[in-house]
């Protein structure tokens, strides 16, 4: 027993020393070389810059979402632009007007993509905030380009669905149980932050590029969001801000209107090694096949005789003898030669919300002006016409160049963000135009449904009146 | 055939009979299956022994070992201790090489499916190298995996059960595949596998062990003549199941019917299948894309020997396998393992070192062929040059009809390696007290490249080829200390262990996605690609811990069994690194008490042994407790761009998981019988979940402790008995059940939370709230759900109907027989389940959709008012019927997918020793081998284990072979 109780000695003062020795400092490890700490991401200019490169390449990752295709497909799709004749369901589903709420690209092109932008967004603008490293010449410019982005989207969430939760802040605990906010409130928003944009962000592009929203971008979606609102006289102001700017021109060349280098752009997303999704989508392989989506004729015969943007804007295959009209603003199907950015602002809608305000407001001489100069380029470009595109009458009633806006809007903005599914909107024409057009049509159906799986993700948020779930 | 069918209805009626008294389960069922075995038709026959051992057996350990009947004298590994079966006060459970042998598999997984009580292996893709879902008593947690700590010769498997690759393939077609790093290890290497269920067994493994640990220990020689053991076997396999698809003539019926029914004109734009296709063409796609015979060779070679104080092993392995795809692939796998035993002379010092190296290279598809099983059969494949088509008069194949055949034309070649190595060395340093040390190393690797040629490319997208390249590196050291002490402590015998662990992972990753080659000779060249977008990862892991267990044992009779253990883990931020857990387990055993020796004769062993203990989870990654930004893959206007990784919580900590079990072990008539019933409830709390979260706070989820707790609990039951065992004739049978349940107790804030909708409090996690299917309405020919409120639209409210898709119970039954010199062992698996059925994969293909074919079955489709049909009308499109898009949420979507399989069947023949000698070799066996041979199923889809009509269903696999021990 002694020998026992001699090595069980030895024993615990060994068990003693090794509990003493282990376990009680902190283990470190090497940290990963592709993670940078949210800290020393704002702690230099040179980061910081690339946490906004980072949003950018977000809103391309994804070919037809919201930033990247999606607005002008799926609501070109549900207005009486296009047409579907590819053997994919997930067009019919928009140009039916018969989405589900468990519809995939609604939530994932469109819900998904804005909210994970938003966030990069919101992430910066904390990050910058609270940096102490950078001054405040080297913050704000920075700050007020990612609210500008933030805008951005909301404004497309709001028109798209409604009302949306208004996420601002980082929190997830707050953003998770958050329910959708007043539409009024979400374009309260949008201004503020559109406002601050073109108060803090330079007038000059940072690298000469036109990749990177400056103060006439912040002015011209500011013209825009005006506009919507029916505030005409700023819209009037924001619109002439940009027209005045020496930096934009209209491009007289059709053809040349969608090119990187256009005078016109306001801003565009020049996507890295591709050129844009709506060429990829819009132009057919090859002249002898059906294009997958096509220009309805209702759209087709809208054009009046002698406008260039026909010939120069819309191309045709003829299939089975039938003649299939596609959008061919976008010349560049491949991804090489690279040759076109997608534009997400330009010009000729900036002439077109000032004519728009200028008609509102009483001054019809100076909108029908301002009409005339988007028509003007649709008439020189048709060469061999012999009924060259008129001028729009100077002696026309303030409804008469209100319909003239609205028809110039349809045939200069088609195939581009949206802009006819929104015009029907905000023109309250939605329900008399598709109704004729579209089967069971309801009125519920301008608004998509808030996605399905989101809904039963937050018990605060609530469907949109008419949808099952 | 006929034979087996009859058999297996028989066996089937059983099964049907237990589900019945499953429902009210409980000791009764034990007692069913004790009546219904055999073994007690021999209750008066005492007298038989051990079967005689064949003298030309005797040579080799191993069948000597397995043949026999030997509970009292298994020693079982427990990891950082061994402990007699009989005396073990935990659930340990262990499975031979034996088992493992007769298993024609390439993935030891797949040889312990339905073997082990409380193991749920589930294969989820057919794909060679692909992976198995592993769950052990259960799911513990809501979302984090249920993968078990899985160690070789206690060296940690770097990647546990995770996928391997970074580039997809063939092998990544669901969740839970991708290629499995147990493919790496060669079946026919492995001594035992133990698995360790309860707190008692695992809580020595702390933060690792809340999912259950798989003990894998590979061969070591014996002491002997040198003996070298050559082991070949070749065969084929098919798939096992799937369904039928439409021909050509019913596949056009139907799309003209459906048509039809939606008042469409067919065109060459809406249906270029009939007005433009050659009808007269048929093409069946399961045939012709899954319906191969995959060859399978297997070779293991041995030499092992030694003295009684140094013995050795060595082997090397090969193995081809083809798959059952179109076109030519197939995966490769070498091997070589070594081991070294030595003991000193005065037997104060042992060392053991082994070392395993395993090259295996796999040509897959680009993609799992299954998925285009439904492709129109009457589409042209091919051009006249012979190149891939895609299109046909003019009409082009859109988006979603690719060429089925263009995923074999891309290649996937990954070429993997992994290392193990371990060191043990002890020393006596007084008596009873050893100090021990174990050095381990792991190394896996990986080098994959995926090649989109511009043969497989669809020549209207204007893409060009592409290729992927990916490389992955992952290694892992862990040094264990051990002090040892046993000895004499009274009446009893006390074990003591105190040992620390250090252990670091590194991991690095490159993966390199590169576009538009101008031409396919230069594919394998990064150089070669127009852009390329390139990422990498690397991450570092380090673990301490400090663990303890003290073991009395008290005259035979009384044993009380404590673990502890002390782990930091550098997945926590600072001051929530460390954590405790510990387990207590005692074991009673009656048989040695003397009231029992003198009053219950018939009994020679009885244990009642319970135990209780607390172990944790450190699965989920390393970093996240920081709040990080990463780079972007892509760059805009030649800045690389900075992203946030996830959501930032730097607050979450341990989880715990507590375990509480309690058992009793029989074996009586002179261990003729032996039972074990075991009870377990193991509650987790404070759960470590990616907590799933609205995406409007910009990620989908977000890290974090939850408040939940789940409730895994439930029976289950080994059987053992020797049936026969007589000398010319033997027979042993083994069953095992397992019923267990899965309950959410206790969820605080459920109704304001992300999960309000998904979970129920008092329900199992895996049950689902669905619509009530009325079936198809017999006037409007579309399917039909209940509104349950009739507030006339489909609301959450209106989803009444609970579906639970746990197993409502699981186990195996195997039978051995010994004939002479052969030897037949059959082994059923066998699962009580709800499942999807095939109509879950098509749902939004509505039968008559454009370019989808469709299984057979809806020939019984609706087609006039009053018909009663279980399949809705043809129709163009979902959106003809939007309420077909309720389908997937309703209970139509389920059904019964139990089925028994008849998971192996082996037959051998011992060449007699006479014959063996005259050849000159020391012993010879000839083989038959059959894996997933034949299911009983009333499932309505492919194979109800994977339930998924277009993932490679698992494999049937039929083998010859032959043994030779020279």
């Amino acid at each position: 027993m002694d020998r026992n109780h001699s090595t069980m000695a030895k024993f615990l003062f060994m068990l003693l020393t090794c509990t003493c020795f282990c376990c009680k400092q902190t283990i470190e490890v090497e940290t990963s070389s592709n993670l940078i700490q949210q800290k020393a991401v704002f702690e230099n200019e040179q980061t910081a810059f690339a946490a906004l490169s980072g949003l950018y390449t977000r809103m391309f990752a994804l070919n037809l979402s919201l930033a990247n295709g999606g607005v002008t497909v799926y609501a070109g799709l549900s207005a009486d632009e296009l047409e579907n004749n590819a053997g994919d369901e997930r067009y019919d589903f928009f140009y039916n007007n018969a989405l589900l709420t468990n519809n995939s690209v609604i939530e994932t092109n469109f819900w998904s993509a804005a909210y994970t932008c938003i966030y990069h967004a919101n992430a910066i603008i904390a990050g910058l905030e609270d940096s102490n490293a950078l001054t405040d010449v080297a913050k704000q410019p920075l700050i007020g380009e990612a609210k500008f982005i933030r805008a951005f989207f909301f404004f497309y969430l709001v028109n798209l669905f409604g009302d949306v939760p208004l996420t601002i802040y980082t929190d997830y605990r707050k953003n998770s149980l958050m329910a959708r906010t007043p539409s009024d409130q979400v374009y309260e928003q949008i201004t503020l932050d559109l406002l601050e944009a073109k108060h803090s962000i330079a007038e000059g592009y940072p690298n000469g590029l036109r990749g990177r929203p400056n103060k006439m971008a912040a002015s011209a979606l500011l013209a825009r969001t005006y506009l919507y609102r029916g505030e005409w006289q700023k819209a009037e102001v924001e619109a002439s801000a940009v027209i005045n700017s020496a930096l934009y021109a209209l491009e007289p060349d059709l053809d040349k209107v969608f090119l990187s280098e256009s005078p016109e752009a306001i801003w565009q997303l020049a996507r890295t090694n591709a050129n844009t999704a709506e060429a990829s989508i819009f132009i057919p392989s090859s002249s002898s096949v059906l294009p997958t989506l096509s220009l309805s004729d209702s759209f087709i015969e809208g054009f009046e005789p002698g406008d260039a943007r026909k010939s120069n804007w819309v191309a045709v295959n003829i299939f089975d003898s039938t003649p299939y009209y596609y959008p061919y603003k976008y010349k560049s199907r491949t991804s090489v030669p690279l040759a076109e950015n997608l534009i997400m602002l330009r010009l000729a809608e900036q002439y077109l919300i000032r004519a728009e305000a200028k008609a509102q407001l009483d001054r019809v001489a100076e909108a029908i002006e301002d009409i005339n100069a988007v028509r003007d380029r649709a008439r020189s470009m048709e060469t061999h016409g012999t009924s060259p595109l008129p001028k729009i009458a100077s002696s026309l009633s303030k409804t008469e160049v209100m319909k003239a806006i609205e028809h110039e809007r349809k045939v200069e903005l088609f195939a581009e963000w949206g802009h006819r599914w929104f015009d029907l909107k905000r023109y309250n024409k939605i329900d008399v135009v598709l109704a004729g057009q579209k089967n069971g049509w309801q009125p519920y159906k301008a608004l998509f449904p808030i996605p399905l799986a989101q809904i039963q993700l937050n018990p605060y948020l609530l469907q949109n009146i008419g949808y099952d779930y | 055939m006929s034979l087996y069918k009859s058999c297996m209805g028989h066996l089937y009626a059983l099964f049907q009979t237990l589900n019945v008294r499953a429902k009210y389960f409980s000791p009764q069922l034990i007692l069913l299956l004790i009546l219904f075995n055999p073994a007690l038709a021999q209750v008066n026959d005492t007298t038989q022994r051990l079967p005689a051992i064949d003298t030309a057996n005797k040579t080799n350990k191993r069948s000597l070992e397995d043949t026999t009947f030997q509970l009292q004298e298994v020693e079982i590994n427990a990891g950082y201790y061994k402990v007699n079966n009989r005396e073990k006060t935990g659930s340990i459970s262990r499975i031979t090489a034996q088992t493992i042998g007769s298993q024609p598999v390439s993935n030891t997984l797949a040889a312990l499916q339905g073997r082990v009580p409380g193991l749920l292996i589930t294969q989820s893709s057919g794909v060679s190298g692909s992976g198995f879902k592993i769950q052990i008593r259960g799911q513990g947690s809501l979302l984090q995996g249920t993968d078990p700590l899985i160690l070789i010769d206690g060296v940690p498997l770097s990647a546990g059960n995770s996928a391997l690759n970074v580039v997809s393939s063939a092998a990544s077609a669901s969740n839970n595949s991708g290629i499995s790093p147990l493919s790496l290890i060669n079946p026919a290497d492995i001594e035992s596998i133990e698995v360790l269920r309860d707190g008692d067994a695992t809580a020595i493994y702390g933060s690792r062990g809340a999912n259950g640990v798989i003990l894998i220990t590979t061969r070591k020689g014996n002491a002997g003549n040198i003996q070298a053991i050559a082991n070949i076997h070749s065969g084929i396999s098919t798939i096992t199941k799937t369904m039928d698809m439409l021909n050509t003539r019913q596949y056009l019926e139907m799309r003209a019917e459906a048509l039809a029914n939606d008042d469409i004109v067919s065109t060459t734009v809406n249906a270029p299948e009939i007005t433009v296709w050659d009808s007269t063409r048929y093409i069946d796609f399961k045939e012709l894309l899954i319906g191969g015979n995959a060859a399978y060779t297997d070779v293991n070679l041995n030499l092992q020997g030694g003295s009684a104080n140094t013995q050795f092993l060595i082997g090397g392995n090969y193995k081809r396998e083809t798959t059952v795809f179109y076109g030519d692939q197939a995966a490769n796998r070498g091997g070589a393992l070594a081991s070294m035993n030595h003991l000193s002379p005065n037997n104060k010092l042992r060392v053991l070192l082994m070392a395993s190296y395993t090259h295996s290279k796999s040509n897959l598809t680009g993609e799992d062929l299954t998925r285009y099983i439904n492709s129109p059969p009457n589409m042209l494949l091919f051009d006249q040059s012979g190149n891939l088509n895609w299109q046909e008069g003019g009409v082009a194949f859109p988006g979603s009809l690719p060429n089925p055949l263009a995923a074999s034309y891309n290649e996937y070649t990954g070429i993997y390696r992994n290392l193990i190595s371990n060191l043990t060395l002890s020393y006596l340093l007084a008596k009873g007290l050893s100090l021990k040390s174990s050095f381990g190393y792991n190394s896996t690797s990986g080098d994959e490249i995926n090649l989109n040629p511009s043969t497989s490319l669809n020549p209207n997208t204007g893409n060009l080829p592409f290729s992927f390249f990916g490389n992955s590196q992952q290694g892992s050291w862990i040094i264990e200390p051990q002090l040892e002490y046993v000895g004499q402590w009274g009446k009893g015998k006390l074990s003591m262990l105190l040992g620390t662990t250090l252990q670091e992972n590194r991991y690095s990753s490159l993966n390199i996605s590169a576009y538009n080659y101008s031409s396919d000779i230069l594919l394998g060249s990064v150089a070669a690609a127009g852009f390329s977008y390139s990422s990498n990862d690397n991450s570092h892991y380090s673990y301490r811990a400090l663990y303890t267990r003290a073991n009395y044992n008290w005259d035979g009779r009384y044993i009380v069994n404590v673990t502890g253990r002390r782990d930091g883990s550098s997945r926590f931020g600072s001051g929530r690194q460390f954590a405790n857990f510990g387990a207590i387990g005692a074991a009673w055993i009656i048989t040695n008490e003397r009231f029992a020796k003198n009053n219950l004769p018939f009994l020679s062993h009885a244990k009642l042994r319970g135990s209780y203990g607390i172990t944790g989870n450190d699965q989920i990654g390393n970093y996240r407790f920081l709040d990080s930004w990463s780079n972007t893959a892509q760059s805009y206007q030649g800045l690389t761009g900075l992203s946030p990784v996830s959501l930032y919580n730097p607050d979450f900590a341990w989880e715990t998981n507590r375990k509480f079990e309690l058992a009793l072990e029989v074996s009586m008539l002179g261990d003729k019988l032996s039972v074990a019933t075991t009870y377990f409830n193991n509650k987790s709390g404070n759960q470590l979940v990616n907590y799933s979260l609205p995406i409007q706070t910009g990620f989908p989820s977000v890290l974090r402790n939850l408040d939940a707790t789940i409730r895994n609990y439930g029976w289950e039951l080994e059987l053992e008995s020797k049936n026969i065992a007589g000398k010319g004739f033997s027979w042993n049978s083994t069953v095992n059940l397992t019923v267990p349940k899965n309950r959410l107790t206790e969820f605080p804030g459920l109704s304001t939370s992300p999960y309000y909708n998904r979970y129920i409090i008092g329900q199992s996690i895996s049950t689902t709230r669905n619509f009530k299917s009325l079936g198809v309405n017999s006037e409007t020919g579309f399917y039909d759900f209940l509104d349950v409120n009739g507030d006339g639209a489909y609301t959450n409210d209106d989803k009444t109907i609970l579906i639970n898709t746990d197993p409502k119970f699981f186990g195996g039954m195997g039978h051995d027989f010994s004939l002479g010199n052969f030897q037949l062992s059959l082994f059923l698996e066998f699962r009580k389940q709800i499942g999807f059925n095939y109509l879950y994969t098509q749902s939004t293909n509505v039968p008559g959709t454009r370019y989808r074919n469709q299984p057979t079955i809806v020939l019984e489709r609706w087609q006039t008012p009053e018909d009663n049909s279980s399949i809705q009308r043809y129709a163009t499109s979902v959106v003809s019927n939007p309420l077909g898009n309720y389908l997937v949420e309703s209970d139509a979507i389920y059904g019964d997918a139990s089925y028994i399989r008849l998971k192996n069947m082996s037959l051998s023949y011992n060449l007699p020793s006479a014959v063996s000698k005259k050849i000159k070799v020391k012993h010879m066996k000839l083989f038959s081998q059959g894996q997933n041979i034949l299911t009983i199923t009333n499932y309505l889809g492919a194979d109800p284990e994977n339930q998924n009509l277009y993932i490679l269903p698992p494999l049937r696999t039929i083998t010859c072979g032959i043994q030779i021990t020279l």
